[in-house]
């Protein structure tokens, strides 16, 4: 797993995010201001002569959705081959995972045309799955490469959230325009040997865990012109109830212990969903370290912020041969998705 | 269960006694059976409160030779976190001296019975290293003023006083041991393993989170223990 991420270029403060928005309810003020979040990428219009920003249109959104993920997109990719050490035109199996615009064509044959890949290149498009869909498309690469042997697969997780969302001063609304940010990160996954821990782990396995009681608790919801994101309250605690299951079922296959594992990367959710997860497993914040930084500095990248955690691991240059990380992903459905892998 | 050298294990209902027969010093044997005892704690048993005993010196006066290498404190404080973490109680019983690598136990585990003769003492930073992460520990039970007058001096503390300064939680003479320990037992029962492992975590760091984080925190681990709780 050799990982690129990229952002767009500009970067907004929550203090600076609430003024844009004007808002003027207290409750939501106290929201964005104790999200743990100092900073995100977004692509915002820019605001008009009292600094308020214009209201963006749906067909806009969907403009921005595919010109922002085709740019930061690109960036992600070739920094993940570029670490990988291969060519655009080495990658034989190509995934890309979004959940902020349905476009047809999709993702994956837009980047084929931009960046010169391959015309036999296989490939497939995960949308909608949201914030836990980067692992489920990681299973589909590792699985191809799996059975190719020196197969090279590239995974693309890209969320333009500023494309998506609505704002009418609510809480509802609240909630989430606090919380996601834009970004977009890819990795290379290859049967190739990897001796090396700074290209990243081996995957070892998957494991998932759906909790269809909860099916309406992560949604997206259409207000007649515009979609919006919503989170039920309780999801945070519901997954810290949930997320032993996956975890154990997982560790179980490998004979293993959680004692073993020495790295952990959870989905920067939010802190109420990191506190949550962290309690139910007894994971300490050092444990959690990479998960926290992404929070703080880019907000809630959706699919993609398991990969911006990971790329932190594996820059910090601690993990050794040997050890074993449990990477956690949690989203609608609701769903958790595990991935083990050793370095 | 696994065959120990260092320690005796008697399992009785759902008190697990870990009888410590170590000698002053610390070695890669003792190092591996305490490892071996927690996994076996950890993965195979269902007792939910530990007692460990032998927390004292085999002689009073026995000099106690300083860890050889780093390695041995590494795996050492690895022991004592899982004890700091175990998924249900712990009792230090004492009875003689108790310093260097058997204080550093005792002041992780969650409750201390001494008898009227012990005595505490933290010699270390005298004979020229460190007692462990007592130097993380002990400031918290007693102070930071006590604690480096403890930790500087290395003059020792007498049970009372030990007792005094919370450092100690019972006392009782040492022809009254046995009894003492039942009532240690009984006062920590029932263990609820899930909800005093969570409540542990957060005493611990109350020292280090603000209010506002450990709201969040305390709601998580709850969560945790009514869901527990439900389920049986």
């Amino acid at each position: 797993m050799a990982i690129g991420a990229a952002n767009p270029p500009r970067r907004y403060t929550q203090e600076e995010l609430i003024g844009l928005f004007a808002v003027g309810n207290e409750k939501v003020t106290r929201l964005f201001r104790n999200s743990h979040i100092k900073s995100r990428h977004l692509c915002l219009p820019e605001p008009d002569a009292q600094g308020r920003m214009p209201e963006e249109t749906p067909q806009g959104l969907l403009e921005k959705h595919q010109n922002v993920a085709l740019e930061i997109g690109s960036e992600a990719i070739c920094q993940a081959l570029a670490e990988a050490g291969v060519t655009v035109q080495d990658v034989d199996y190509f995934a890309v995972v979004t959940t902020t615009g349905l476009l047809c064509p999709s993702l994956t044959a837009r980047f084929i045309q931009k960046l010169r890949m391959r015309p036999d290149i296989h490939r497939i498009d995960l949308v909608g799955m949201g914030c836990n869909g980067g692992l489920n498309g990681l299973q589909p690469v590792v699985n191809f490469c799996a059975l190719n042997s020196g197969a090279i697969g590239l995974l693309l997780c890209v969320e333009v959230c500023s494309a998506m969302y609505v704002f009418d001063d609510t809480m509802r609304t609240a909630v989430v325009n606090s919380l996601f940010g834009d970004g977009a990160a890819a990795t290379v996954i290859s049967s190739r040997s990897n001796p090396n821990p700074r290209k990243g782990p081996k995957v070892l396995g998957f494991s998932s865990h759906i909790i269809p009681e909860a099916v309406e608790a992560m949604r997206l919801d259409f207000d007649g012109s515009k979609h919006s994101f919503f989170l039920d309250p309780g999801i945070p605690y519901l997954l810290g109830q949930h997320v032993k299951t996956p975890v154990e079922a997982l560790l179980k296959q490998f004979g293993l212990k959680r004692r073993v594992i020495q790295h952990w990367i959870l989905h920067s959710g939010g802190r109420k969903v990191i506190d949550s997860i962290k309690y139910a497993l007894n994971i300490t914040e050092h444990d959690v370290r990479h998960t926290q930084t992404v929070l703080r500095d880019f907000g809630n990248l959706s699919s993609g912020a398991f990969l911006f955690s990971h790329k932190k691991l594996i820059e910090d240059d601690v993990a050794k041969p040997g050890d074993y990380v449990m990477m956690i992903t949690m989203g609608p459905g609701s769903t958790i998705e595990c991935c083990l892998g050793e370095f | 269960m696994p065959n120990f050298d260092s320690l005796d294990l008697v399992e009785n209902e759902s008190i697990s006694t870990v009888t410590l027969r170590w000698p002053d010093e610390m070695s890669d044997g003792i190092l591996a059976d305490l490892d071996s005892l927690m996994n076996y704690l950890e993965d195979e048993t269902s007792r939910s409160l530990i007692v460990l005993r032998g927390l004292n010196s085999v002689a009073p006066h026995a000099p106690s030779p300083s860890p050889t290498v780093v390695e041995h404190c590494r795996k050492w404080e690895n022991f004592v976190v899982r004890i700091d973490r175990f998924a249900g109680a712990s009792i230090a019983v004492i009875d003689g001296l108790c310093s260097h690598f058997r204080f550093q136990l005792a002041l992780a585990c969650d409750y201390r019975l001494a008898t009227s003769r012990s005595v505490f003492q933290m010699p270390e930073v005298k004979e020229g290293y460190l007692p462990g992460m007592n130097i993380f520990r002990l400031a918290k039970y007693a102070g930071i003023g006590v604690a480096r007058r403890i930790i500087f001096t290395g003059a020792p503390v007498p049970a009372g006083e030990a007792l005094a300064l919370g450092i100690l939680d019972q006392l009782c003479e040492a022809e009254q041991l046995e009894a003492g320990v039942r009532t240690a037992q009984e006062a920590l029962m029932p263990v609820s393993p899930l909800a005093i492992q969570m409540a542990r975590r957060l005493l611990n760091e109350s020292f280090s989170t603000s209010f506002e984080d450990a709201i969040g925190h305390y709601l998580a681990a709850q969560n945790n223990c009514l869901f527990e709780k439900g389920k049986r």
